[in-house]
């Protein structure tokens, strides 16, 4: 059925006219925005490969290096390990140096108490031998006096030689005077002999006297060797000491070095395994980008002939609106 | 890499929006080309209906299928972008955190070494001054 007042037909060209416009919008909104929903999703893609190649690399110089790393670590592990053995033994040697020094210190100590108490009791010895010297040459000399008296006395008697009547030389009688000199002198000799046996026993006391001196002298620069000698021993125990802290804080160190290695090397797996990953959904995405590109060209090809059409549509249109309006004008005037 | 993430998605989201436009202006537009064939049906009617109108039917078809189609791909590779973000994250984490185990791992080393030094000085010396003592002990005789 064909229309022919111009007045219905106007309003429903007019509204066709409208609609096409709007499509027009619609298809270039369409369009534009396929194209650039098509460049962020292609950005993105390319951004996000960059990245990850990126972290692909950096997570493999990583691993390179964690490797380098946890060869050192474990190299530096063996050699704390070795230090820790080193110091151990050291402390042990210190340990037995300072026991034997104390030991030491102690017999010798105990060897200055032996020597001082023989030293007394040689000097005791000697203060009684001198004594007894004294004695001797005391009685030596009471007997040398008593000797010259009994000499001078048979002198004395001897001398008093006379003559009888008869001229005949009488000679006194003095055998107890020369008896008493014979028991002088026998008394002297005695005491000669004691005081000879006094010095030697004087000289023996001063000999023992003199090697308990030395004894104590010996002994008493011993006990300060020793007690030197337990210092240094104490110093030594001392580094040794500390040789072991630092061992243990070396093997320590190390341990937590290998740890950290190891957890450098296990993250920089991960970090390869995610890139990879995402390399894979990248290069997976970049083939969607790739087909979803051919709709968007397409798109943009219909909008390209869409615009043709519309335009050429609307012209039709806005002609054949004018021609109706022409018409309805001349029919009114009619 | 959120940014460009959230931009792409309001991209798609604009051209899912575009899509719904468009779908709801042709149709409209396929009504009142219709209806403009039923009323105005003389030759000059036909003749523009021929010319312009139908040609143009298949073509906005057309589009609005390649449009659909080309959102499904956005969204699906939107999605997957998403993923190899995640991806890209978990790896920059991961690279992150394994500088930081490489950098501790050779200074806990660095201080090993020093400490296997000063503990290899310090038994040296011990042992030479255990010796020393030896020494001082061996001439008490």
């Amino acid at each position: 059925m064909a229309i022919v007042d111009p007045r219905r037909l106007i309003p429903f060209l007019e509204d066709l006219e409208d609609d096409l416009k709007r499509t027009q919008f619609t298809v270039q909104d369409v369009a534009e925005e396929g194209s650039r929903s098509q460049r962020e999703l292609s950005g993105l893609a390319e951004h996000a490969m960059s990245r990850l190649l990126a972290s692909a690399d950096e997570a493999s110089r990583i691993a390179s290096s964690a490797e380098t790393a946890f060869a050192e670590a474990s190299r530096v592990d063996s050699e704390a390990a070795h230090a820790s053995e080193q110091a151990k033994v050291a402390m042990g040697e210190a340990q037995s140096a300072l026991s034997r020094a104390m030991a030491a210190q102690s017999r010798w100590e105990g060897l200055l108490g032996q020597a001082r108490a023989w030293l007394q009791q040689a000097e005791r010895q000697l203060s009684q031998a001198r004594a007894q010297l004294a004695t001797a040459q005391a009685a030596l000399s009471a007997a040398h006096s008593q000797l010259s008296i009994a000499q001078a006395a048979l002198a004395q008697c001897q001398s008093q030689v006379t003559r009888d009547a008869e001229g005949n030389v009488r000679y006194p009688n003095c055998s107890g005077y020369s008896s008493a000199v014979s028991a002088a002198s026998g008394a002297v000799s005695a005491a000669q002999a004691q005081v000879s046996a006094a010095q030697i026993a004087v000289r023996e006391a001063q000999l023992e006297v003199e090697q308990a001196q030395a004894r104590v002298a010996l002994c008493t620069q011993n006990v300060a060797i020793a007690r030197e000698a337990v210092n240094d021993g104490r110093r030594c125990v001392d580094s040794g000491e500390r040789a072991v802290a630092a061992g243990q804080r070396a093997i320590g160190a190390a341990q937590r070095a290998v740890s950290e290695a190891s957890a450098a090397k296990r993250e920089a797996q991960i970090a390869r395994t995610a890139a990879e990953e995402g390399v894979a959904i990248t290069r997976e995405v970049n083939r969607m980008v790739e087909e979803t590109s051919a709709h968007v060209v397409e798109i943009s090809r219909a909008a390209n002939e869409a615009e043709s059409l519309v335009s050429g549509s609307r012209d039709a249109l806005g002609r054949r609106v004018d021609d109706l309006r022409t018409y309805d004008r001349a029919s009114e005037r009619l | 890499m959120l940014d460009e993430i959230a931009r792409a998605r309001r991209s798609a989201a604009a051209l899912e929006d575009a899509c719904a436009r468009h779908g709801s202006a042709s149709r409209r537009w396929a009504e009142s080309a219709d209806e403009a064939r039923t009323q105005w049906d003389d030759a000059a009617g036909r003749a523009l209906q021929q010319r312009w109108l139908e040609p143009y039917r298949p073509l906005i078809d057309g589009l609005h299928r390649r449009a659909q189609s080309a959102m499904e791909g956005h969204r699906t590779a939107l999605d997957a972008a998403g993923r190899a973000v995640d991806a890209a994250t978990r790896a920059a984490d991961a690279v992150t955190r394994a500088t930081s185990a490489l950098r501790q791992a050779r200074a806990h080393a660095s201080t090993a070494q020093t400490e296997s030094s000063t503990a290899v000085s310090e038994a040296a010396s011990t042992r030479q001054l255990a010796s020393y003592v030896s020494e001082r002990l061996s001439s008490l005789g």
